[in-house]
C-alpha cells in the first residue's frame, strides 16, 4: 500500500463522518426504525433502578470520556457498534418492523454491555459496582430480547455462546498482555482484539438466523473482526501519548520500546518514543498495517450486497490515506525545514 | 481545486515517491532526515526535487500536517 495515487489533497477533507455516522435517506423506513431503536432504548432505561437509569442516559458511561454530555441513544454511537443491521441493510430488510427492531435492540444491548464491561475491566469506569450491574441489567434484557425471537432450539444459541466467550477470553488476553508485555505480539494483538468485537457480531448472527440464512454470519462475523483489528491499531496509533500518561500499554506502544521499558516503574518519556517514530517512520507501516486489514475486512463481503458496510469501510480507508498523507507529509517537512530556514527548524 | 491544491498537485507525485523509497530504505530515510544540506538535496533530487521545489511545497505540506484533527472517538 502507498500514499499515493492522490494527486490532488484537499486539506479540509474531513473523513472522520463516514466512520462516524449512518448516513440515511431522511423519512426512510430504516430512518424510522432507527428512531424506534433510540426510543425503545430510553422506555427501557426509564424502567432501571433510578442511580441505574441515571448512569444509562450518560454519555461518558459508554465513552469513558466524563464530559457530562447525555447519552444521544443507541444512533449517536459508532454505526460499526449497535448499527450493523443498518450497515447490512440489503440482506436484513425483509424482516417485518417488529421482528427487526428486537432483534437490533436485543442485540444492541447486548453490545452496549460489553462496552461496559470493557471499561470495568481496563479500570475506566469511574462508578464501577453501578457500572457492573448496569452491566447485568443491559446484558440480560438484551437476551431476552434476542430469546423473544429466536427459538431455544435456534443455532444462534450456539454462537451466542461462542461470541460470548470469544469476548472474555480477549478480555482476559488483554489483562495479561498489559502485565506482561513481552507478550503483547502482533500475532497476539491480531488473535486477541478480534475477540473484543465477538459480541458486535452477536447482533449480526441474531439476525442471519432469524433470516435464516446461517452461512451468511461467516463473511460478516470475519469482516467485523478484522476492522477490529484495524480499528484498534488506528486508534491506538493517534491516542498513543494519552495511553503513555494513562499507563495503558497497548500494541503501538510496545512498538517504540522494548518490553523491559514497560516492566520498569517509570515509562520511557514521550519525547524519546517520538524519536523512535521518527527514526523508522513506525507511522507510516502501522498505517499501511490498518489499511491491509481493512483491505480483508473488505474481501470478506466482496460477495454480499451490503453497500453501507462497504461505504464504511471505504470511510476508514479514506481516513486511513490520510493519516499517511499526514504522516508522510510531516517527515518530509521536518527534513527540509533546516533548508529551507523555516522558523520551527 | 485552488492555487494551492494545483502546486501541491504537481509536487506530489514525486513527493508521494520520496516517501516510498525512504519507507523501504532505512540509509536514505537516516540521509534524508539527519544528514547533512548535501545529502538531502542529493536525496530528494533523485525523485526530481530541486532546493526552489521545496521553497514552493514547504508551505503546503505545513497545511497537511498542521489541518484539523484526524481522530475520532470509536465508540
Amino acid at each position: 500500500m502507498v500514499v499515493g495515487g492522490r494527486p490532488a489533497l484537499d486539506a479540509k477533507a474531513r473523513p472522520t463522518a463516514a466512520v462516524t455516522h449512518l448516513k440515511l435517506a431522511e423519512d426512510s423506513r430504516a430512518a424510522a426504525l432507527l428512531a424506534r431503536l433510540d426510543s425503545s432504548y430510553f422506555q427501557l432505561v426509564d424502567r432501571l433502578p433510578p442511580r441505574l437509569g441515571l448512569l444509562a442516559r450518560q454519555g461518558s458511561t459508554y465513552t469513558g470520556i466524563q464530559a457530562g454530555e447525555a447519552f444521544g441513544g443507541v444512533s449517536a454511537m459508532n454505526p460499526g457498534i449497535t448499527g450493523t443491521p443498518w450497515l447490512f441493510w440489503e440482506p436484513v430488510q425483509c424482516l417485518e418492523d417488529g421482528v427487526f427492531l428486537q432483534l437490533a435492540l436485543g442485540g444492541s444491548l447486548v453490545v452496549l454491555a460489553s462496552v461496559l464491561l470493557d471499561h470495568i475491566v481496563d479500570g475506566q469506569a469511574v462508578r464501577q459496582g453501578e457500572m457492573v450491574l448496569l452491566h447485568q441489567a443491559l446484558h440480560e434484557e438484551g437476551t431476552a430480547r434476542l430469546r423473544a425471537c429466536l427459538a431455544a432450539d435456534s443455532g444462534f444459541w450456539g454462537d451466542f455462546e461462542r461470541l460470548g466467550a470469544e469476548h472474555v477470553a480477549g478480555l482476559a488476553a488483554e489483562l495479561s498482555a498489559r502485565s506482561e508485555p513481552e507478550q503483547l505480539t502482533l500475532d497476539a494483538f491480531c488473535a486477541m482484539v478480534p475477540f473484543k468485537f465477538s459480541p458486535i457480531a452477536i447482533t449480526m448472527a441474531a439476525f442471519c438466523h432469524a433470516l435464516g440464512q446461517p452461512g451468511l454470519l461467516a463473511p460478516i462475523e470475519l469482516s467485523i473482526k478484522h476492522l477490529a483489528v484495524a480499528s484498534q491499531l488506528l486508534d491506538d496509533m493517534g491516542d498513543w501519548e494519552e495511553d503513555l500518561q494513562a499507563g495503558h500499554l497497548t500494541y503501538y506502544l510496545t512498538q517504540l520500546a522494548p518490553p523491559a521499558a514497560w516492566q520498569a516503574t517509570d515509562w520511557p518519556a514521550a519525547s524519546e518514543l517520538q524519536q523512535r517514530i521518527d527514526a523508522d517512520w513506525l507511522d507510516i507501516h502501522t498505517t499501511e498495517m490498518v489499511l491491509l486489514w481493512l483491505e480483508r475486512s473488505l474481501a470478506c463481503v466482496s460477495g454480499l450486497p451490503c453497500s453501507a458496510w462497504k461505504a464504511y469501510l471505504d470511510g476508514y480507508c479514506a481516513l486511513a490515506r490520510q493519516h499517511l498523507e499526514r504522516y508522510g507529509a510531516r517527515h518530509i517537512l521536518r527534513a527540509i525545514e533546516p533548508l529551507v530556514g523555516s522558523p520551527e527548524a | 481545486m485552488d492555487a494551492s491544491s494545483r502546486q501541491l498537485a504537481e509536487y506530489w507525485p514525486r513527493i508521494d515517491a520520496l516517501i516510498a523509497a525512504a519507507k523501504e530504505d532505512p540509509a536514505l530515510r537516516d540521509r534524508l532526515q539527519y544528514g547533512t544540506p548535501e545529502q538531502k538535496l542529493a536525496a530528494l533530487e533523485k525523485v526530481g526535487l530541486s532546493f526552489e521545489d521545496l521553497v514552493h511545497i514547504h508551505k503546503e505540506l505545513e497545511t497537511i500536517v498542521y489541518q484539523g484533527s484526524l481522530r475520532f472517538w470509536w465508540w
